[in-house]
Order: structure tokens, then C-alpha cells, then sequence
């Protein structure tokens, strides 16, 4: 105890960095953007649609949460308990579909689902279970990896059945992870804007109605109400939860050496492939021609045949969204780590909200906020290229902290201070004892920093890019012009989107020691 | 941290007010794809360069520069249209100028408000997949009052007027050919006749079209999108081969382009050389095969793709700036609460 007392001062600031990120990207743009364009606070309140949005919002976010957690806590369990065969492939797996563009997502679940169920309530539920449960696998599978196997071996040698030891033991242990990833996985489906635009038809939330009032009815007062109560609640909603879910983990230091279960492997397979039918059917489009299977998109994207379509430009573009990439994980990594090393070891709830106001906070608002508030000389960036990837660090931010917190939790912070004990200095410390142990926070971390960044999530597809393309945008233009082979080539840039990102995240996990 | 010090060192490289710039930042909608070699032209003559910054579709580019009038991102704006020009017009965010340096359409010109120069043209019209209407055996509608007739019951998707842009104008073309009072029976009509609506022009054309996967042989979209699927067909087309889908032209709406300067630049007068490039022949003629859009200059010829394959639409239905800057915002929410 003595010795976090007298913690130095590094470890005191360490969570200023990323409280300083998400203030300056997210929270003073929103806050200038009501200053500056709220005329009245309250008509915007009885505009037709406005209720019926915020009500969906709710329940379609709590029944969306509980169907991802239900689908995405089976193959958490597997992967984290027992050794599968392509453990890495799968992993991508689950956390690839994260990055999809909504509008190619939204066209592979139309292409599966049947005509009946089209843009009905079913498809947006199936959507946002497919989006998120990389969320519950990103963020539970690593604390419960790093469950003891001792502790539950003991239970059950003192005779506890398997519902016992599941209530007694693993149940506390796994709750914060898992409210965590609820919470998250909630305001995620809450707040849901490309999903609903794309595949509910008549249906609306509050993100949606963000959007139409700001850009299509020019009604940015309204726009700015309704973000600034869309972010205080959800703000303040995640603060109450964290509350909750801050009791500590046990310490673990073993790793699970189970053997194989070939029907829990064939089992994680048969999901594994289940969340590769909707790629696959986007995979298929690229290959449909208006006349039977062609490889003349791929082609195409490569520039390896002549066609009357604009230069793709594919090596750019890909450059172009992995640099982003990695300098926005080279900022969110750090600084959210940091804020997660001190949160872990003691409750810090205010400076954990102010992390996740980038989930709450409407793309929109962000994006027009950024545009008025960082516009005059020497700090108008906003031609300024890091300007993307720093948006995208701090939408990635909360992400990086949240699945850092239960993995840090679950060190022995006893090892550090027997370390001090034994003379270590704090450089010693740092690079034989708590770094190793950080490694699986770090690429769960980094694996959601850079899904999220070459997605081009929420704000940062609001920010204006100058003459660089990236994979997202790329597809977009692609699909916004007629003809075979403009969504064949589209389509085609969208798999290629996808295989850049499971490639970083394998190369990534692979870098964990198991 | 690392904000603060990028911020130091973009401070210390930003540009000074010279009376030449380097370049020029032209800001566009996501899917304005000029030929790589468009502004060689300017570039050569002129020695500056010129950027494309591109920032969301045609409504958010707006949305964008309406509150960054007066401090814009950039110094020339393409891609206002005439359904949006109000709001831009209301917001100060040009400064005034209409290039006289080439010949371009009269009647365009007027719609300019003698503030932007029209850069382009074409029509939102719906498109047919004749193949499919063939098959159930129904033939082409052709008015606007066939599409409520129960014979094309189930048949026609068309995109969201409160999100997109061909939306917004085809939700015009009814105001506009029913009157005040006439539209919204009129749409509640479509809905009785299950209209689908959708949320932007992709979702209707690449999910919700009978050509495209979808069930649905009416969609909205342009004119010239027959042209685009004769040029962009895999496998391909001969040049002389029919177009797959028509136009009904007579749900045509037409959409007015214009490209003004941006109130705020510091280079006015290159700004405007640019806008005059940008109705250049050499400019224009790029147009019809990248953008899929009429030139507005009188003397840029059209490819014959376009020449072959996109209608003559003679009488679309138009609509004043000043009207529509009127009723906009209460038309749209008054149609959202009919379609949803």
C-alpha cells in the first residue's frame, strides 16, 4: 500500500494523455457546436420522429446487447478454455467483421436474407450481432484465458458441481469483462447509424435523426441537442455501470493446459464459418457479372485490364489506410494503456467516461464541432493529415482502455513491488516484469485500434481528406456509379479491405506468447 | 501530447499570405473522379496546383461549408446543386462569381443566382430494368400517375428524401408536378402501392434493383445511368449494343451543378481562374464518362456512349431556388411522416 502512495509522478499523470485526446477531439468540438449554433433547446423535442427515435434507440440496443453476448460468449469460452486448431484464423475471424463498411455489410446481409426479412427488425439484429460480437471475444476472451485453472480444479475437487463452480468462481471473475463488453456492445447498437440507414427501413435512432437534422434539413441546432443529451446520458450511463463492474479480479498467473475437445473445436468452427457467410457472399458479388462468374473486377481494382473506370489507384489506397492505421494505434495504444495501468489499480470513473464519450457521441456532431472549433491559425488543422488518424485514435480509445482494464486488473500488482523490493529500478520493472505481463492488454488493444481505424469508424468519415484515398472511401465511390462492373470492383476492394485487416490482426496476435 | 507538438510543428510549416499560392484546394463530394491529368491544363498556365479534398456526399459538403462560411477548407467548391444552393446562398458561403470565360447554357446560368457559375447538369429520373419487366409480362410505366396504378404494385424503390440527393429531387419532381396540395395524396398513394424506400442511391441500385440481386425492376436514379451500365459492364458491351435499362422520362427532375468561391479564400482571383478551368472545354468534355453528368459549356461535345444510349429528357420538372429554400425542411418532414 505504502508504496502506490508514493507512485511517481509518472504514473500520477499517466491517464492525462488520453483524457487530453478525447477532450480536444471529441468534447470541446461538441461543446463549441452547441455554443456556437443552439438556438433553442427545445423545439427540436417535438419534430415528428424525434421520441419514436430515442425510444427504438433503447430497446433495440438492450435487445441487440443481449443477443450478441448470447452468440459471442460461446466462442469466447472455447477459445479462451481449450486449445483449437487455427486459433489465430479464427480470431480474425471474430474480429474482422468490426471494420466492414455498413453499406457493404448492409448489401451481403440483403443478398442472404430472404426478401420477407429485408430491412425488417430481424436484419437489423443479426447486423449488429455480426458488428459486435468481436467486442464480447476482444474483451472477455482475455481475462478469461487468464483465469487459474488451479483455483477452478480446486473448487471442484472440494466438490462443486460445474453450475457451482461457474457461479462461485468464474461468474465473479468474468463479470467485469463482461459488463464491460455489455456496456460497450449496448451503446455501440444504441447509437447504431450506418446498420439502421441501411437496413432499417423506417426505423430511426437518435444517431440517425442526428444526421438528418444537420445535413438534410439544415436544422444544426437541433443536430447539436440532440448529440450534447445523446452523449450526457450515455456518458453518465457507462459511469453508474463502471461503478458496478469495478470490484478487482483475482490474481492468475497460470495458463490454461486443457486437452483438446474435438466438439467444442468443430463447434467454434461451424460459428467461425457462420460469420464467414456474410464475406463470402461479398466475396461472391465481386465475382458476379451480369452474365455468370468473372475475375474482372479484381482485375480491374489491380489495374491489370483495361476499363473505362477511374484509376483505382489500390496501392494508395491501401498505403494510405495502413499508415493511418498504425499512427492511429501508435496513439491510442500508449496513451490508453496508461490510463488503463492507473484505472485498473484504482477506481478512476470520471476520467473512464470522459474515455468513452467517443462511442456516445454522435459522428456528426463531432465531425461539423472539429470543423469550427480547430479553424484559425496557428490551430487550424484542419487540413492537417494527422487529423484522421488522431480522430480515429481517440474513437479507438475507449476500445484500447476497455479491453486493457480486466487484463490489467488481473495482474498481481504484488510482483512489481516484490520486484522494488528486491531493487529493481522502475526501468527494470517496467521491462521485465510488468511489460511481459501487459502483452495480451497490448494486442487486444492494438487489435481494436487498428480494426477500427481502416473501418474509418464514425467521426472520421465526417472529416474532409485531401487528395488521399483510403479503402473505405474507395469503396464508396466504386458503389456510387452504375454498372457490373463498378460494384464487381467495389465489392472486390471491400474483401481486400477485409484481408488487410485479418492480416494485421493475426500478425498481431501473433506476436503474443500463448 | 502528441497533439500539441504535430500542432508546433504544422504551425511552423503552415503557408504565408503570399500573393501567388502553390495551390489551390478544390473541395468535392466523395465521388468526383476527374481524370488524373483534369488540371494539367491549369497547372501549366497558372503554376499552381490544384488539391481535391473531398468531404461526404453533396449534402454534407454543404452542411460543411455552410458553418465554415466566411473561414472555408478549402478556396473552390464543387458539387452544390440547385436543391441545395439556397442553403449555401442563405449562409453566405461565396463569394460572388459566374464565370464568363466560355460559353455555357443560358437557362443554367439564371439558376446561378449570380453568385455560382453551373459547372454541369442531368436529371433524376426512374430507371427500368426492362429485361425483368418483360419477364412478369407489364409493360413500361410511363407518367407518374402509372406508378400508383396497382399494376406496378411492389415494383419501385426509390431512396430516402430526407438522406440523399436524388431522393430530395424526385420528392420535387412530385411537388412540383402535383402542386401544395396534390403531393402528399399523391405519396400516400406510393405508399398504399408499397414504394420501397431506401436509404441512398447505392442501397437502391446495388440491393433493392431487380438488376442487382434485389426484386424490385423501378429505381431511382439518373438519366445517364444507362450510358454508365453500357460503359461499366462486365462482361463487356459493344458501344452499339442496347442499354439494359431506360428512363421513364417523364419522372425526371432536373439537378443544376455549380462550382462558386469559396467567401474567405485568400486567392480570389485564382479561385476564380479556376472555376473558368473548370468550364473549359478540356474540363467539360471529361465530364459525361467520369461524372456522369451534361456538361453546362455549350461547346463540349458528348461521347457517343451518350450520345446513344441517354434520353433526350425535353421537360423535367424544375423548381426555383427561392421555393425551395421555403419549403425544404417542412416538405421533407412532412414526407417522412407519410413513408414511415
Amino acid at each position: 500500500m505504502s508504496l502506490r502512495q508514493t507512485a511517481p509522478w509518472s504514473s500520477r499523470f499517466a491517464p492525462l494523455p488520453s483524457a487530453f485526446l478525447v477532450v480536444a477531439v471529441v468534447i470541446v468540438p461538441l461543446i463549441v457546436l452547441v455554443v456556437e449554433t443552439v438556438d433553442d433547446p427545445w423545439s427540436v423535442w417535438s419534430r415528428p420522429g424525434i421520441t419514436g427515435a430515442v425510444w427504438f434507440s433503447v430497446w433495440q440496443g438492450a435487445l441487440s446487447t443481449v443477443i450478441t453476448l448470447a452468440v459471442g460468449l460461446v466462442p469466447t469460452w472455447i477459445l479462451a478454455r481449450f486449445p483449437v486448431r487455427g486459433r489465430p484464423i479464427l480470431m480474425a475471424v471474430f474480429t474482422a467483421p468490426f471494420v466492414l463498411p455498413t453499406v457493404v455489410v448492409g448489401a451481403a446481409f440483403l443478398a442472404l436474407l430472404p426478401t420477407s426479412l429485408d430491412r425488417s427488425l430481424v436484419a437489423i439484429l443479426l447486423a449488429h450481432v455480426f458488428f459486435n460480437v468481436s467486442v464480447v471475444v476482444r474483451t472477455v476472451l482475455p481475462v478469461w484465458r487468464s483465469m487459474d485453472e488451479n483455483l477452478l480444479a480446486a473448487a471442484r475437487t472440494l466438490g462443486a458441481d460445474p453450475l457451482k463452480v461457474w457461479r462461485g468462481v468464474t461468474w465473479p471473475l468474468l463479470r467485469p469483462a463482461i459488463l464491460s463488453a455489455a456496456s460497450l456492445v449496448f451503446v455501440m447498437c444504441a447509437t447504431s447509424y450506418g446498420v439502421i440507414r441501411v437496413l432499417g427501413s423506417g426505423w430511426s435512432t437518435v444517431d440517425v435523426e442526428i444526421y438528418r437534422r444537420a445535413v438534410a434539413l439544415g436544422d444544426v441546432s437541433g443536430a447539436a441537442v440532440l448529440a450534447a443529451v445523446q452523449a450526457l446520458v450515455v456518458i453518465t450511463a457507462l459511469t453508474m455501470w463502471s461503478r458496478r463492474s469495478s470490484e478487482w479480479a483475482v490474481l492468475s498467473t497460470t495458463i490454461p493446459t486443457r486437452r483438446r475437445r474435438p466438439a467444442l473445436e468443430v463447434l467454434v468452427w461451424i460459428i467461425g464459418l457462420a460469420f464467414l457467410v456474410p464475406i463470402a457472399a461479398l466475396a461472391a458479388t465481386s465475382l458476379r457479372s451480369s452474365t455468370g462468374w468473372s475475375l474482372a473486377g479484381w482485375r480491374n481494382l489491380f489495374g491489370l485490364t483495361e476499363s473505362r473506370l477511374p484509376d483505382t489507384k489500390i496501392v494508395e489506397a491501401v498505403t494510405n489506410s495502413a499508415a493511418y492505421a498504425v499512427v492511429a494505434a501508435g496513439i491510442a495504444v500508449p496513451t490508453g494503456l496508461s490510463l488503463a495501468r492507473s484505472a485498473a489499480r484504482r477506481p478512476r470513473r470520471w476520467l473512464t467516461a470522459i474515455v468513452d464519450a467517443p462511442i456516445g457521441i454522435s459522428a456528426v456532431a463531432v465531425g461539423l464541432g472539429i470543423l469550427i472549433t480547430y479553424d484559425v491559425d496557428p490551430i487550424d488543422v484542419r487540413a492537417s493529415w494527422w487529423l484522421v488518424p488522431v480522430v480515429h485514435a481517440s474513437v479507438a480509445l475507449p476500445f484500447v482502455v476497455r479491453s486493457a482494464v480486466p487484463l490489467i486488473r488481473s495482474i498481481p500488482s504484488g510482483l512489481g513491488e516484490a520486484a522494488a523490493t528486491l531493487g529493481a529500478s522502475p526501468w527494470r520493472r517496467w521491462v521485465h516484469v510488468e511489460l511481459p505481463l501487459l502483452r495480451p492488454a497490448v494486442t487486444a488493444a492494438s487489435a481494436f485500434s487498428l480494426a477500427m481505424s481502416l473501418g474509418e469508424f464514425g467521426a472520421t468519415s465526417f472529416l474532409t481528406r485531401r487528395d488521399t484515398t483510403t479503402l473505405p472511401i474507395l469503396v464508396e465511390s466504386l458503389l456510387s456509379r452504375p454498372g457490373s462492373l463498378s460494384v464487381m470492383t467495389g465489392s472486390a476492394t471491400a474483401v481486400l479491405l477485409l484481408v488487410v485487416t485479418g492480416g494485421l490482426v493475426v500478425l498481431v496476435d501473433r506476436r503474443t506468447p500463448t | 501530447m502528441t497533439f500539441s507538438l504535430v500542432a508546433v510543428v504544422v504551425a511552423a510549416c503552415g503557408s504565408s499570405d503570399d500573393s501567388t499560392p502553390d495551390r489551390l484546394v478544390l473541395l468535392a463530394y466523395d465521388s468526383f473522379t476527374p481524370p488524373d491529368d483534369a488540371f494539367d491544363l491549369f497547372t501549366a498556365e497558372t503554376g499552381i496546383e490544384v488539391q481535391i479534398a473531398l468531404g461526404g456526399d453533396a449534402g454534407e459538403l454543404i452542411a460543411k461549408a455552410v458553418l465554415t462560411a466566411g473561414n472555408p477548407e478549402g478556396d473552390v467548391l464543387w458539387g452544390v446543386d440547385n436543391t441545395l444552393l439556397s442553403r449555401a446562398l442563405d449562409a453566405e458561403v461565396f463569394d460572388p462569381y459566374v464565370s464568363l470565360a466560355h460559353p455555357l447554357r443560358p437557362e443554367l446560368i439564371d439558376s446561378g443566382a449570380g453568385v455560382v457559375t453551373p459547372v454541369d447538369y442531368g436529371d433524376v429520373c426512374i430507371n427500368i430494368d426492362d429485361g425483368a419487366l418483360l419477364d412478369r409480362g407489364i409493360t413500361p410505366p410511363v407518367t407518374l400517375d402509372d406508378l400508383i396504378d396497382p399494376i406496378y404494385r411492389s415494383l419501385l424503390v426509390v431512396s430516402d428524401a430526407s438522406t440523399s440527393s436524388p431522393g430530395l429531387a424526385f420528392l420535387l419532381a412530385t411537388i412540383d408536378r402535383f402542386g401544395d396540395d396534390g403531393w402528399t395524396d399523391y405519396w400516400r398513394a406510393l405508399v398504399d402501392n408499397d414504394v420501397l424506400v431506401v436509404s441512398g442511391w447505392s442501397d437502391a441500385y446495388y440491393t433493392a434493383f431487380s438488376r442487382y440481386g434485389g426484386d424490385r425492376p423501378l429505381v431511382l436514379s439518373y438519366a445517364s445511368s444507362p450510358p454508365a451500365e453500357v460503359l461499366f459492364a462486365d462482361p463487356p458491351l459493344a458501344d452499339d449494343s442496347p442499354a439494359p435499362t431506360s428512363v421513364m422520362v417523364d419522372s425526371c427532375f432536373r439537378q443544376i451543378e455549380f462550382a462558386g468561391v469559396l467567401r474567405g479564400t485568400k486567392f480570389t482571383n485564382e479561385a476564380r481562374r479556376l472555376v473558368d478551368h473548370l468550364v473549359s472545354v478540356e474540363f467539360q468534355r471529361t465530364l459525361p464518362e467520369n461524372l456522369f453528368v451534361f456538361p453546362s459549356n455549350t461547346e463540349a461535345e458528348l461521347p457517343t456512349s451518350f450520345l446513344r444510349h441517354a434520353p433526350v429528357v425535353t421537360a423535367p420538372s424544375t423548381m426555383e431556388a427561392s421555393r425551395i429554400s421555403e419549403g425544404r425542411a417542412r416538405w421533407v418532414e412532412e414526407w417522412l411522416t407519410i413513408v414511415s
